[in-house]
């Protein structure tokens, strides 16, 4: 990965904000296949997650819109 | 916040002819590879009016004009103002060709949704116009130099490319990479899991 990375918006960024960054993403990610499936409810699975209840909330139910 | 000015913005240079510009506009980055003779643009802001200034500014690093662009998704914050960049090439990845195509002007409702009332007018005054040079997974570019492209499969949206310039030791992300909350659309598709 190369030392400098822009993101989209804000300030530049290096390979380990990148590595931090998609390893939240895979939890969110993880945690939304258990709630799509069944496996834990909305509240369990928003707790459960690296961010804001609110910002898991809003990821976990626009995963299972895409998902349905 | 301000919409077309950027007064206290300037190109950082990144890597030798390597450039990024932060916008006070939506926080958003532009960046700028200079060519051999010509330079390559990657982001066009979120309205015609912006590219113009973006266009202005440009005279700052180079008098180069700009011949390719690319855009790192489809989102019309990074490519509302392709308009004014009519004797480019437009890259981007071939889906993100479609979503313009085929839901430009359902992006121009997005972008009002978004931003205050002001901006309405400007936004509906838009040109939707779409990359034509189109790729699946990976591309490059020779602007005297090579500027590659690569697809990572569903992200930020179905259409996120990697700009990458070897050798420079820099890349542009676009949206797949933020410093702020997510917005997670398709995370259970999340590249690398």
């Amino acid at each position: 990965m190369p030392g400098t990375i822009v993101p989209g918006h804000g300030d530049v960024v290096d390979s380990k904000f990148v590595q931090s960054q998609h390893e939240e993403l895979v939890a969110v990610a993880d945690l939304a296949t258990d709630y799509v499936t069944g496996e834990v409810d909305l509240e369990e699975a928003a707790s459960a997650g690296p961010f804001s209840d609110e910002v898991m909330r809003g990821a976990l139910l626009r995963a299972q819109a895409v998902a349905t | 916040m301000a919409w077309t000015r950027s007064l206290e913005s300037v190109f950082d240079q990144l890597a030798e002819g390597v450039f990024r510009r932060r916008y006070a506009s939506l926080d958003l980055n532009v960046g700028v590879v200079i060519g051999e003779d010509g330079v390559l643009v990657i982001d066009t802001r979120a309205s015609h009016l912006q590219a113009r200034e973006l266009i202005e500014e440009l005279g700052d690093i180079t008098s180069l004009p700009a011949k390719w662009v690319v855009n790192t998704h489809w989102h019309w914050d990074h490519v509302f103002g392709n308009s004014r960049f009519p004797d480019a090439e437009i890259w981007g990845h071939e889906l993100c060709e479609i979503a313009m195509v085929s839901r430009g002007e359902e992006m121009k409702t997005a972008a009002k949704e978004w931003l205050p009332p002001q901006h309405h007018d400007e936004i509906d005054q838009v040109e939707i116009v779409a990359p034509r040079r189109t790729f699946a997974q990976r591309a490059s570019i020779a602007i005297g130099r090579d500027v590659d492209l690569s697809y990572h499969g569903f992200g930020h949206t179905d259409a996120d490319i990697i700009v990458s310039i070897p050798g420079a030791d820099v890349s542009f992300f676009g949206d797949l990479v933020e410093a702020h909350p997510l917005r997670l659309a398709t995370a259970i598709r999340w590249p690398g899991r």
